[in-house]
């Protein structure tokens, strides 16, 4: 062989080398669930939140659900400059990162948040604070779809929600009381062909958001929430006791809701 | 009988296999050489590689003495160069900028090893037998942050220092005689071997979750480094290499060799949180090498004499962590491209890791200064090509 000819072939490996290509990797098993959880949380470090949703029923439900927040901008810089604010409430915290463009992974947040409840949260302080971002930004997504609905000049959805245009939208829905309707609308549904409502979204939301303060601060030994409020504030849901959650009671919820986060904020 | 002994063995080493608490899938090995891993650590079955190929598989034979009196090796990736060129800036103090900088390295391995031998010998006995004798040291460190919230918990955390030293011999059967040709005929051909390494080493292996801070009941502790390092750990090597001729010139110009090694008997353990983890396995690797002097062909006694095409497998029996076909596969091609009485030397090798394209150099001057570099890829996924760690590594030697 003349040295030129190898000389090229090393650096030509050394190229390849560096760039971290595998020959291999078209003939290897890629679709099973060790390898799927890996590159769940390979995709999320990277920022790659598409292609986790893209396939989501692979990937843990937790990750469906990370990724669907951090796909709306919900990732480790945001963390970071939240905890760095002092004098914002927790509330407005939970909602102030979210607009308007953020509605089109509602359905994904949606179905993630439906995954990650059916597993077993309750010792895992990462799962219920998942399920407390992922259920407030569910919600708030649910009252913005509501606000374009609504449609008035006293609340501009470009920028989120602040409490003087909650104050409108719960306004705007009980006047006229047919408005009400509008929380039944079908915004969309799941590859397990799961439907959802606005109502459903904005009380489903409320509800994991609910479950998540409960659990973390049981976990994390915090004293200062009132659990027996919050666990209250979850039972009204049903407001009869039937266990059956009515349109009515969906309404009721969601009236409630909005007037008491104007009142917080 | 032998089959059900063989079985029971394989059993036994089956259980082994113990819950690993690091979300890295990375093949750890107790012994790492750049030209080694420049032709794509495929080295069980080559035999004139010295220390390197008596670490692959005890059983190499090369007739040759040769000692080195200090090593030193040091291999990182290209996040930590990057870390250690960003250093004067992190060490400032703005809380800001670190907390920013550590943001911006989620999803990034950030990884280092030094290694460091003091002595090594390869002494032949007799026409027979060679006797090997080394110490030597080696620090790792790996760690990763990753997005707190995902199932891959929040933080990698991988730091190893060993320190030991190893004892063993090779012996060739190439003079034995046992009354049947045909047995000696092929008997002639063999060569075994066995490695005694003794190791004092101690680390931390921890994948730290969000759950755990935030319950505090994160496992790493002093008390475990402490533990380990008064634990001497044997972990021993055998091997087998079978040498087949395809011609019958003199100096055997072309020859096939195939070797079995099993590596790290009864597994390099480390204690974490009370609990016992295996950071390296036993494996069983086979190895196949073809071997040709390019002197007939080049006419040229100083270039091209020593030329291995080799593959193995590593870890047949599939005790690592990972159950990935592709990633236990190693492919290498090495060339002494020159070699000038032994005191200058060029070696090139280039080969697949796994999959991944290795690069590998050693050069030797005076006979005495060797210096070995070589560019290649880690795993650190469940499979193939999943999540690839470019790094790089270097090492000087003084010895003959």
């Amino acid at each position: 062989m003349k040295y030129p000819t190898f000389i090229v072939i090393a650096f030509t490996v050394l190229l390849v080398a560096s760039c971290g290509i595998n020959l291999f990797s078209p003939f290897s098993a890629k679709d099973y669930p060790e390898a799927n959880q890996y590159q769940s949380g390979n995709l999320i470090d990277q920022g790659r939140y598409a292609e986790v949703l893209s396939n989501a029923e692979k990937y843990p439900p937790q990750d469906h659900v990370v990724a669907a927040l951090g796909i709306m901008g919900f990732d480790l810089k945001l963390i970071t400059n939240i905890l760095s604010q002092t004098n914002v409430s927790p509330e407005s915290l939970l909602i102030s990162w979210l607009d308007k463009k953020d509605k089109d992974y509602l359905i994904d947040l949606s179905w993630g948040l439906g995954r990650l409840k059916r597993e077993d949260y309750s010792q895992s302080p990462s799962k219920t604070f998942t399920l407390l971002v992922g259920g407030s930004a569910q919600c708030m997504l649910g009252l913005l779809l509501l606000a374009d609905i609504a449609n008035t000049n006293a609340i501009n959805t470009e920028d989120g929600i602040n409490d003087q245009e909650f104050e409108a939208l719960g306004d705007w829905l009980i006047n006229p009381p047919s408005n009400i309707t509008n929380l039944f609308r079908v915004v969309g549904s799941d590859k397990e062909g799961n439907s959802y409502t606005i109502g459903g979204v904005i009380a489903g939301g409320a509800t994991s958001a609910l479950i998540g303060i409960l659990y973390f601060s049981m976990q994390v030994g915090n004293t200062n929430i009132n659990l027996s409020e919050i666990s209250n504030i979850i039972s009204s849901l049903d407001g009869d006791g039937n266990n059956i959650v009515d349109n009515n009671e969906v309404s009721n919820f969601i009236l409630s809701l909005i007037s008491n986060i104007a009142t917080n904020i | 009988m032998v089959k059900k002994i063989f079985l029971c063995v394989i059993a036994i080493i089956a259980l082994n296999v113990i819950a690993f608490p690091l979300n890295n899938y990375e093949h750890f090995y107790s012994f790492q050489s750049p030209y080694s891993i420049g032709i794509g650590k495929a080295t069980t079955a080559i035999e004139i590689l010295g220390t390197e190929s008596f670490m692959a598989n005890p059983a190499s034979f090369s007739q040759k003495f040769s000692f080195e009196l200090l090593l030193a090796s040091v291999s990182l990736n290209h996040i930590t160069l990057g870390i250690i060129n960003d250093l004067p800036s992190l060490l400032s103090g703005d809380q800001n900028l670190i907390i920013s900088y550590a943001v911006d390295l989620v999803g990034k391995p950030i990884n280092f090893g030094i290694g460091l031998g003091l002595l090594s010998f390869n002494i032949p006995i007799g026409g027979d037998l060679i006797l090997r004798l080394g110490i030597n040291s080696l620090v790792n460190f790996f760690f990763e942050i990753h997005n707190p919230l995902s199932s891959a918990g929040f933080i990698d955390l991988l730091g190893n220092i060993t320190g030991g030293g190893y004892i063993g011999a090779s012996y060739s059967f190439k003079n034995i005689s046992t009354g049947d040709t045909e047995v000696d005929k092929h008997l002639r051909l063999l060569s075994i071997g066995i490695n005694l390494k003794m190791a004092i080493g101690s680390g931390i292996v921890e994948n730290t979750t969000l759950d755990e801070i935030v319950l505090r009941q994160v496992n790493v502790s002093g008390k475990d480094i402490l533990s380990n390092l008064q634990t001497t750990k044997f972990i021993p090597d055998i091997g087998i290499l079978y040498k087949l001729p395809l011609d019958n010139k003199e100096g055997n110009k072309q020859r096939i060799n195939i070797a079995l090694s099993v590596k790290d008997i009864g597994g390099f353990k480390i204690t974490v949180g009370g609990n016992e983890f295996t950071l390296i396995p036993t494996t069983f690797n086979l190895g196949v090498a073809y071997f040709i002097d390019l002197y007939d062909y080049i006419g040229s006694e100083i270039t091209f004499r020593q030329n291995y095409i080799s593959l193995d497998f590593h870890d047949l029996f599939f005790q690592r962590r990972d159950k990935d076909f592709f990633k236990r596969i190693h492919i290498g091609l090495s060339s002494e491209v020159l070699n000038f009485i032994d005191l200058f030397s060029l070696n090139l090798g280039v080969g697949l890791n796994g999959g991944y394209p290795t690069l590998g150099v050693a050069l030797k001057f005076l006979g005495i200064i060797k210096l070995s570099g070589s560019v290649y890829t880690e795993e650190l996924g469940v499979y193939a090509g999943q999540d690839p760690d470019v790094r790089y590594l270097i090492s000087a030697s003084i010895g003959w």
